[in-house]
């Protein structure tokens, strides 16, 4: 178990999650001006791209010519995908509850999250190593274009309700644990 | 030749065009108002880098780490350009981001062409600057790649660039690690050209820079002698340039203002920059629109102009327009009802005490104005309403030597 965990590289995820979620809930009242954008930005909306970009370590597979051949490795990857996906929310979760707290559209932020997440599953089953890319870019993507009169990003994530984010978060994730990653090096 | 070919289809960004070119599009065409003016379609092009830079950073990095693997480095030494070869990586995966923003910029370009734009296309400058931009992301993440050789380079080069871009202006350069996405061309803004070309030098030499220590970073043993000069001239290149990058943001304002030299003659005159002109007709209507349908019993000025704080001694309205606030081609309620409001450059706005009076004033019109344009029946201006209006209209204008 101590082995899968270090071969997928847990500590360094779970380090980096733990310190994207107490950014997060530090600047959940923080706002900062960005270049090319025209309203300041909530300063928490930028951890999210970075958690799903570090999330994404340990569903890498670091050996993907040998992966089809390792016993365990559909579980594994089953396993690290419900991890990685339950220790994202849970970091986010004392924020969304903040948010939510003080009246804001929290929805929208966990809709960002998942489409994200889901967008960098599929990215990973296409691109492979390079999936870190699309969280990353997606997200600076989504920040600057929130940043304009009447918050575009945030009102075409929130016409679908929850629920529905929900439900493609676990179809993505499905998709994910069935196929894997991409099995080429890049 | 040969050479070159590989380069290009080794680069990652090559697998990842269509993801760049969607992104940045998205993001062009997510921003509203832009598309009446070449100037300003090139600005907002060029502001896309914002997104491409990190990303060809983080993708150079990518690759530059990928061939420090063992495996890769070997066999590097045995090609016949040897390690020099690896620089490739990085022309292959720039040459495919800079496809990306061209792209972007066609795209814009076609967008103010149906727009109405006024010809000829202006502030190409805009789009050697993205591109200076983009050379510096890639030198960033050539030297990021070089030196930390692991799966780490790629994010980080791309978290690097990004918060270049955010905090590199409070190195001493306002404007430093950005590039377009902040012009208003058609509220007679314009970008100092003297600004841009520092700024491009400045981005050249952090690139230049960049690629020379992660040349040097990525040498076994002894650098040679060679690799020193190379990081040494660009590190007093980059002083140099920042420098004079530095010296230009004192001495001048990234962006001036342009003078309102046109005027588009009809039932309501309404005068602006050149490049303006299809905005400025349509304001007009626009304006006279509203004045018709609010009824004669306010005397009307049927004179406005934008960028009006240049020559405030000049009588006539000033035109307040937000084109990011226009639907289906018309300007916005607020911004009939501003203008309208605003009909005399009124030296209280330009004085240091806040003209308590002139804004009462205009509260009490704008009020009734914003009532009478979404109402179905304009109601009649009462005698309140037309002091209040006159008194905006009677107010004494600013002098021209203030």
């Amino acid at each position: 178990m101590r082995r899968v965990l270090w071969a997928r590289q847990w500590p360094l995820t779970l380090l980096l999650v733990a310190v994207l979620g107490l950014t997060s809930w530090g600047t959940r009242a923080l706002e900062v001006r960005v270049p090319f954008v025209d309203v300041p930005l909530p300063a928490r909306e930028f951890v999210p791209p970075a958690l799903v970009a570090a999330l994404l370590v340990p569903l890498y597979t670091r050996f993907p010519e040998l992966a089809p051949s390792l016993l365990r490795e559909a579980q594994v990857r089953v396993a690290a995908t419900c991890g990685a996906l339950v220790i994202g929310s849970g970091a986010l979760a004392p924020t969304w509850l903040h948010v939510r707290g003080v009246g804001q559209n929290w929805t929208a932020e966990a809709a960002m999250f998942a489409l994200l997440w889901s967008v960098s599953l599929l990215a990973l089953t296409v691109v492979g190593e390079l999936a870190w890319v699309v969280p990353l870019g997606l997200g600076v993507m989504m920040l600057l274009a929130e940043g304009t009169p009447g918050r575009p990003v945030s009102r075409a994530v929130s016409t679908m309700p929850l629920w529905a984010w929900a439900a493609v978060t676990l179809l993505t994730s499905g998709w994910f644990m069935y196929l894997g990653p991409r099995r080429t090096q890049n | 030749m040969t050479a070159a070919r590989v380069w290009m289809r080794s680069g990652s960004a090559r697998r990842l065009l269509p993801f760049l070119v969607g992104m940045a599009l998205a993001l062009l065409l997510l921003r509203k108002g832009w598309n009446h003016e070449w100037g300003w379609a090139l600005d907002q092009a060029a502001g896309t880098s914002s997104l491409l830079s990190p990303v060809t950073a983080g993708l150079i990095a990518h690759d530059r780490a990928r061939a420090a693997e063992p495996s890769l480095a070997s066999l590097a030494q045995t090609t016949p350009r040897g390690r020099p070869g690896l620089i490739g990586v990085l022309l292959g995966s720039l040459v495919w981001s800079m496809i990306a923003l061209v792209l972007v910029a066609a795209v814009a370009l076609v967008a103010a062409w149906r727009g109405g734009a006024v010809w000829p296309p202006t502030n190409w400058i805009a789009l050697a600057e993205a591109i200076a931009l983009l050379f510096a992301g890639a030198g960033v993440g050539f030297a990021i790649g070089a030196w930390t050789r692991n799966r780490a380079a790629g994010p980080l080069a791309f978290a690097t660039m990004f918060v270049l871009q955010m905090f590199g202006g409070s190195l001493g350069v306002p404007e430093a690690f950005r590039a377009g996405g902040s012009v208003g061309t058609l509220l007679g803004l314009e970008r100092t050209v003297s600004v841009s070309s520092s700024l491009i030098a400045l981005h050249l030499c952090v690139g230049l820079l960049m690629l020379a220590c992660g040349d040097a970073a990525g040498a076994r043993g002894i650098t040679p002698l060679w690799r020193h000069v190379g990081v040494w001239t660009s590190a007093a290149l980059l002083l140099l340039s920042g420098a004079v990058a530095h010296r230009q943001s004192q001495l001048h304002d990234p962006l001036r203002a342009t003078p309102a030299d046109t005027c588009v003659p009809g039932p309501v005159t309404v005068c602006g920059p050149r490049a303006a002109r299809p905005l400025l007709a349509q304001a007009g209507k626009d304006l006279a629109a509203a004045q018709a349908r609010l009824g004669k019993d306010l005397d009307w000025v049927t004179d406005y102009e934008l960028n009006r704080s240049n020559r405030p001694e000049r009588a006539g309205g000033v035109l307040t327009l937000n084109p990011e606030l226009m639907r289906d081609g018309h300007l916005s309620v607020d911004d009939i009802a501003a203008t309208l409001t605003t009909p005399r450059p009124c030296a209280g706005y330009f004085a240091a005490a806040p003209p308590v009076d002139l804004m009462a004033a205009q509260s009490r019109v704008m009020e009734w104005v914003q009532q009478g344009l979404a109402g179905s029946t304009p109601t009649h201006a009462t005698s309140d309403i037309k002091s209040a209006y006159a008194s905006l209209t009677g107010c004494p204008v600013v002098k021209s030597d203030s």
